[in-house]
């Protein structure tokens, strides 16, 4: 609004202060007492009027309300009597508008003073006619309006609207005044003196417009202008440079490059890029410009465009971040916690951390209560279980391998994980036939705004990924990997070692493929199909036979693939409901042969179906439930020829040859409530129910946990479970296993907090106690079958016992303001108990201490850093107090010391990782340098004995080890 | 079948030895003294004569052992009618007495003969423990074959027991096909350390299997591994033109003494075995699994036994110190080969040996002793075949480094 005069505060005062007049002189001689008209006669007489009286000192006479509501208006007649000294004596009302205006005129008058009249020059009393006129003021007027589009309508912003008085004489100079309209395009004038205005609009992009008004005293004049928009000759669209991500919210400055004008009078213009990273400018006179693209957290960016007479210019323009972590592209959402123990990883602080050769699943190995693995392979010891009672998931799914021999990557690309949940213990019912931990990895669907690409090379392997956008309800993605450790052997081994030095030729080689097919075409609902497998194969082929006299060793092939494909229906109607239905099938294939004389492969069939069911008809209650059903068949093959003597202790001793199948099925349901009694409190109670066909048994494992939040940073948890898992059903054979195993068992307690002073500093601490039981174990024992009375190899029991409790502690910041990096503390031991000694001692991964940190920074000029370092206790070993000599063997036997009674020197490596990315507009070209134990630390994984035990020196793990990568993106 | 589980522990598996093999293929491996390299007091070998000991026989036993000049030991045999176990360095879960109170039971009244108790019967059957302290040591067939399977047969049902203490040491299994029992010797050193080595033997229980028998080792042959070598030893080995006379060069060791060799120069060495001594043998018909048909023959067809031929030398160098010979695969000749050599270290012309001490002062340059003053030129080698069914036989001969080539 534009207020034109500042007149509206006490208008009514101001009018009324000057509002006197004195009547045409009508002045009777008081003494005379004479008659309005004797004024005349007195100055024809003796008494003459020799000086009139003069007004001196004047009063106001107020407007009344009753006035001014009626618009009233005019003279009020007065007969003043004024004495000789000046003074108003008498006041009487001749005629007046009435309204109470009559009665402040004569208020007003009876505070006049005068200076006296004189007759004869003598000051005398006089009575005199005396008006007050009362006039109203000239009431302003108002103008608002409103400036649209001609076109669409839409009110038109920051346009300018100047109005000009046209009035003639009145003013000086013409009154005008300017305006602004707003978002709505509307605009307003207040106080404006009324009469007739030109009306001037302009606004960039839209040609001029003049028209005229004319303003109402005390009316407001409304208006609406439509305005032609002239034609947009200056488009462009922004996509960040490397990725092609369409940037929206990047500040577009245009500015006229004339160096003629005077910088103010530059023509200057200034839009926004909207969600399609698209902008665009009106009506841009011919000429050059330089146009500036601004954003936080890019590169300013500057450009010159000239514009041409009736052509329109469009231009494709990239941006540079201010730095690249690829990965920041894909991030996930710190979910809310249900679990007890549950840390999530995103790819954004997962893919330079050093060691992992960017594979976000290994970077699990780094959090708390994951003891390490010896020579980087990909073992997963959880809170001192062992590596086989861990499960690995992908959407649910269990994966039949995770990671690829020789300590390589994942089976499953990292670039299309979304993130991984890993869970130490007490995971939720949805999880089972595991007793360790469990990790879940969730893939992201292919992007479907364009196509996508990714490649990497390093020393080892090289993979690929591409995402194609089929129409607009469809996406597809295909990735590979194949290492080729097998070449780089074939090259290496000849120059680096004389011929002959190595006694066999070693061909390891690995490859994996994933491919996606999303469909987002019904509401809803999200179909995804999802094909994926690998293989990893070694083969040793021996110059010299190897081996002994019953088994002769020429070759050494071992060989693990597998197919699988899995579909996904998830349907979420809305908040309260959600369904996802998963089944997946595939074929496992396992081979190791060593020559012709020992072989053994099997087909694994599987078919896995899943179904999660999540209500939650309250804020206060969530009901999850599901069906998690694993059907499998096996075929399988074995050779293994007889070795040692006849009557010798090996039941094995004529060896073994046969084919067969077994299916093998593990049905289970489960459900879990999880109840908000109050705000602050959630208390999970669960169940689960499994089937184990292999050993005729159903078990039934509850579980429990509960999160108090203390407030918004402070939440203390816990949490007990019973979590079971079959025994192997290779151990549960007729011939040469046990058929009456139980399934192995494991209780998890854990009592903990989180403390998050920042919303991306977390700290993270859980005490936990793991009772584990019924676990399968070897038996090297007869006994006699109670049905039958005969003698009978044991092969395996469930005498097996064990125990983890321990601490860890986590302080997590999570990636900010260009850094990451956490933390990991663990404290912890395992033992298992001795059969033979029934005494505790030391699981073969116990690790006292487990310090790890782990941090990223976003350099400049595109440069990121990452390390990790480590210290750890060393693993326990059984030392070897001795030897004797096996004449028959011709070697010597260890004696052994107590089981696990020493320990490996403490573990300790720092790894470091440089990444630089060149940005170029359409893709990203990634180097990197990992280089592992930068320090050439020398780390025991084990002890190396001479062939009589008498001479022992460590086994030493890794030494430095530079890895070089490139990856390219687009 | 096999799980998912069980397919990571084969993977694991396959994983931990390409580690190994990628170790040893990058020369981290250690720096001890090799197998074959026998540098201290070892026990080489052990044999039982015969193999399978028969009623009414005696096995000779015997030990190959290298003493170190200056070295005495002392000997002490035992045997044990059980496998034992190293973990407890071979000995006897039980002693003669316990065996006997444990075997009291297991003998049926009618069998214990007119004039004798059981106590007496048993007293007679079960042989000492202890077999003497000589180099040597013999082992009488203990009773009856009838005996030896009432022992296997009692044994079995007692191990089958939960709480029997024996279940962990002692392990029996098919007893018909004779029972495995085992003997000890512990060499003792003047400075009281002891080497505890341990060879079983089978005792005939009514088999009618052939009996196996140890081979037969009768000769040691050498040659010029490269005949282009001829030139530089022909003035020095006075062996060598009759070696270059026959067919394949090859030169029979000389018994009882030692035969000339220069330094420098690769040798192949080969065992000569008696090729009578071969037998045919019949593997027991393997266990058939789940699906499988069990064979209607116990045993397999008779197949060549294999052999593995093993070298020991004092000094010099051997490459394929151990081989196998098995049908097919490769020839006797070939696996009975090796490759000898006493390198010259060109990195010390002056100390080939590089043992520290001069050429010129050492006895013998060639050889690494450490002791210029000692005399050991003379080099044993050993070549020790076993045929993998408890069957051994060794031969042992000197040579003696007499010159060297550059």
């Amino acid at each position: 609004m534009y207020k034109m005069m500042d007149v509206r505060s006490g208008w009514s005062s101001a009018l009324l202060a000057l509002a006197i007049t004195l009547s045409v002189p009508s002045i009777a001689l008081a003494q005379g007492g004479g008659s309005e008209d004797s004024s005349g006669d007195a100055q024809k007489g003796s008494a003459r009027l020799t000086k009139p009286p003069k007004l001196v000192q004047a009063a106001q006479a107020d407007y009344t309300q009753e006035a001014i509501d009626a618009r009233a208006e005019g003279p009020v007649k007065l007969k003043l009597t004024i004495s000789a000294t000046g003074e108003v004596v008498k006041v009487e009302i001749l005629d007046g508008p009435g309204y109470g205006l009559n009665e402040s005129a004569a208020r007003a008058a009876e505070k006049f003073v005068f200076e006296p009249a004189e007759i004869n020059n003598v000051p005398s009393a006089v009575v005199l006619d005396f008006m007050i006129n009362f006039e109203l003021p000239i009431l302003p007027s108002a103008f608002t309006g409103k400036i649209v589009d001609s076109s669409s309508g839409d009110g038109l912003v920051d346009a300018s609207v100047t109005i000009i008085y046209q009035g003639e004489g009145e003013f000086e100079e013409p009154p005008s005044a300017t305006a602004l309209t707003e978002a709505d395009g509307s605009f307003s004038f207040t106080d404006v003196p009324p009469g007739n205005y030109k009306v001037i609009l302009k606004l960039d992009a839209y040609r001029d417009y003049e028209t005229d008004i004319e303003l109402v005293p005390g009316e407001t004049s409304e208006a609406t202008y439509k305005v032609d928009a002239q034609p947009v000759n200056y488009t462009g669209q922004i996509r960040e440079a490397g990725t092609r991500k369409l940037l929206p919210g990047i500040a577009v400055e245009v500015t006229e490059i004339a160096p003629e004008k005077p910088e103010e009078e530059r023509l200057f213009r200034q839009g926004f890029s909207d969600a399609e990273g698209k902008f665009g400018f009106r009506g841009l006179p011919p000429g050059k410009y330089r146009v500036l693209l601004d954003a936080q957290g890019y590169k300013s960016a500057a450009f010159v465009e000239e514009i041409k007479a009736n052509e329109r210019l469009a231009g494709k323009y990239y941006v540079e971040a201010e730095f690249y972590d690829e990965y920041t592209v894909v991030t996930t959402a710190r979910r809310e916690r249900r679990s007890v123990d549950r840390q999530t990883l995103t790819l954004q602080e997962s893919r330079r951390i050093p060691g992992t050769g960017g594979d976000v699943v290994r970077v699990v190995q780094n959090l708390p209560g994951v003891a390490r693995a010896p020579f980087g392979a990909g073992l997963l010891v959880v809170r001192g279980s062992n590596p086989q009672d861990s499960a690995v998931f992908l959407e649910g799914d269990e994966l039949p391998i995770v990671y690829h021999f020789l300590a390589g990557p994942a089976v499953v690309n990292s670039e299309m994980i979304q993130s991984i949940d890993f869970y130490p213990g007490n995971f939720s019912s949805k999880y089972g036939r595991a007793i360790g931990g469990v990790i879940n990895l969730d893939t992201r669907s292919p992007r479907s705004d364009q196509v996508h690409g990714f490649a990497e090379i390093d020393i080892q392997d090289a993979s690929a990924l591409v995402e194609v956008p089929l129409g607009k309800n469809w996406s597809f993605a295909l990735a590979g990997r194949r290492s080729y450790v097998d070449k780089v052997l074939e090259f290496v081994i000849p120059r680096a070692l004389p011929d002959g030095a190595l006694p066999a030729t070693i061909a390891p080689y690995y490859y994996d493929y994933q491919s996606w097919l999303t469909f987002r075409g019904f509401e809803n609902h999200l179909l995804e199909l999802f094909v994926y497998g690998s293989q990893d194969r070694l083969e040793v082929i021996l110059d010299e036979p190897q081996g002994d006299t019953d088994i002769q060793i020429t070759t050494i092939n071992q060989e693990t693939r597998f197919h699988r494909g899995q579909f996904r229906w998830e349907w979420r109607p809305d908040e309260t409901i959600s369904n996802t239905f998963m089944v997946s099938g595939g074929l496992i294939q396992t081979g190791f042969d060593v020559g012709d004389a020992f072989g053994f492969a099997t087909d694994l069939w599987t078919i896995n179906v899943r179904d999660n069911l999540e209500l939650k008809p309250s804020d206060k209650i969530s009901v999850r439930m599901g069906t998690d059903t694993q059907f499998t068949y096996s075929i399988y093959e074995l050779t293994i020829p007889g070795f040692g003597d006849a009557g010798s202790d090996n039941p094995f001793s004529a060896g073994l040859d046969g084919n067969g199948g077994l299916s093998v099925n593990y049905p289970a349901y489960w459900s879990e409530v999880a109840i908000r009694p109050i705000e602050k409190l959630e208390l999970t109670p669960g169940l689960r129910i499994d089937y184990y066909s292999n050993i005729t048994r159903a078990t039934f494992s509850p579980r429990f946990s509960t999160r108090y939040s203390i407030n918004d940073k402070v939440a203390v948890k816990g949490g007990i479970g019973l979590f079971d898992q079959p025994p192997n059903p290779g151990n549960t054979f007729e011939n040469f296993g046990n058929p009456d195993l139980l399934s192995e068992k494991a209780i998890h307690y854990a009592i903990g907090g989180e403390w998050r002073p920042l919303s991306h500093l977390e700290f993270n601490t859980t005490l936990f106690y793991r009772d584990m039981y019924d676990l399968v174990n070897g038996s090297d024992d007869f006994v006699v079958d109670p049905e039958t009375g005969e003698q009978e190899f044991e092969f395996f029991n469930n005498d097996g016992q064990g125990r983890a409790y321990g601490a860890e502690f986590l302080l997590r910041h999570y990636p900010n303001k260009r850094f990451f990096g956490w933390i990991a503390y663990t404290l912890s031991r395992s033992e298992r108990l001795d059969l033979e000694t029934d005494e505790w001692e030391l699981f073969g991964f116990d690790q006292t201490h487990i310090l790890t940190m782990v941090a990223g920074y976003n350099l400049p000029f595109n440069f990121d850093i990452s390390a990790r370092f480590r210290l750890i206790s060393g693993n326990p070993y059984t030392p070897i107090v001795g030897s004797v000599f096996n004449a028959d063997q011709d070697s010597y036997s260890p004696v052994n010391g107590d089981p696990n009674s020493a320990r490996n020197a403490p573990f300790n490596q720092f790894d470091i990782r440089v990444d630089k990315n060149f940005v170029f507009n359409r893709w990203l070209l990634g180097v990197y340098l990992d280089v592992q134990n930068i320090y050439n630390a020398s780390n025991a994984e084990g002890v190396l004995y001479n062939y009589d035990y008498t001479e022992s020196q460590p086994l030493n793990g890794l030494p430095i080890f530079p890895n070089l990568g490139v990856t390219a993106k687009f | 079948m096999v799980s998912k589980s069980w397919q990571r522990k084969w993977w694991l598996g396959g994983a931990s030895l390409m580690m190994l093999l990628v170790m040893a293929q990058y020369g981290c491996g250690p720096d001890f003294s090799p197998y074959w390299r026998v540098d201290k007091l070892r026990v080489l070998s052990m044999k039982a004569d015969p193999v399978t000991l028969r009623p009414g026989e005696s096995a000779d036993l015997d030990v190959l052992v290298y003493v170190p000049e200056g070295e005495e030991v002392t000997y002490q045999w035992d045997w044990c009618p059980f496998q034992t176990s190293a973990d407890t360095q071979y000995e006897c879960p039980v002693s003669r007495e316990d065996l006997i109170a444990l075997l009291r039971d297991g003998i049926p009244p009618e069998d214990v003969p007119e004039g004798f108790d059981v106590d007496m019967l048993l007293e007679l059957l079960v042989p000492e423990f202890d077999l003497g302290t000589e180099a040597t040591a013999k082992f009488p067939y203990p009773g009856s074959p009838e005996f030896i399977l009432g022992i296997c047969n009692s044994l079995q049902l007692s191990l089958a027991g939960e709480d029997n203490e024996l279940n962990d040491d002692a392990r029996v299994s098919d007893c018909e096909q004779g029972y495995e029992a085992t003997f000890r010797v512990t060499l003792t050193t003047s400075s009281g350390e002891e080497f505890v080595s341990a060879k079983r033997i089978l005792l005939w229980t009514g088999s009618e299997l052939e009996d196996n028998e140890n081979p037969d080792v009768n000769g040691i042959e050498i040659r010029l591994q490269n005949p282009d070598d001829l030139d530089k030893v022909v003035n020095k080995l006075d062996w060598i033109m009759a070696s270059e006379a026959t067919e394949e060069r090859w030169y029979l060791l000389r018994e009882g003494e030692s035969t000339p060799l220069v330094a420098g120069v690769p040798y192949e060495i080969r065992s000569r075995v008696n090729p009578d001594s071969l037998q045919m043998f019949q593997r027991p018909a393997p266990v058939a699994t789940n699906n499988a048909t069990q064979s209607e023959d116990e045993f397999l067809p008779p197949e060549p036994e294999a052999l593995v031929f093993r070298w020991f030398v004092t000094g010099g160098d051997l490459d394929d110190s151990r081989r196998i010979w098995a049908p097919g695969i490769n020839t006797i000749e070939e696996a009975g080969t090796s490759v000898f050599n006493v390198p010259l270290s060109q990195d010390a012309p002056n100390d080939w040996d590089q043992d520290g001490v001069n050429n010129s002062d050492d006895a013998c340059p060639y050889i690494a002793n450490g002791d210029g003053s000692e005399d050991a030129c003379t080099l044993s080698i050993w070549s020790v075949v076993r045929d993998g069914r408890l069957g051994v036989d060794w031969i042992e001969r000197r040579v003696e480094i007499v010159d060297h080539v550059e």
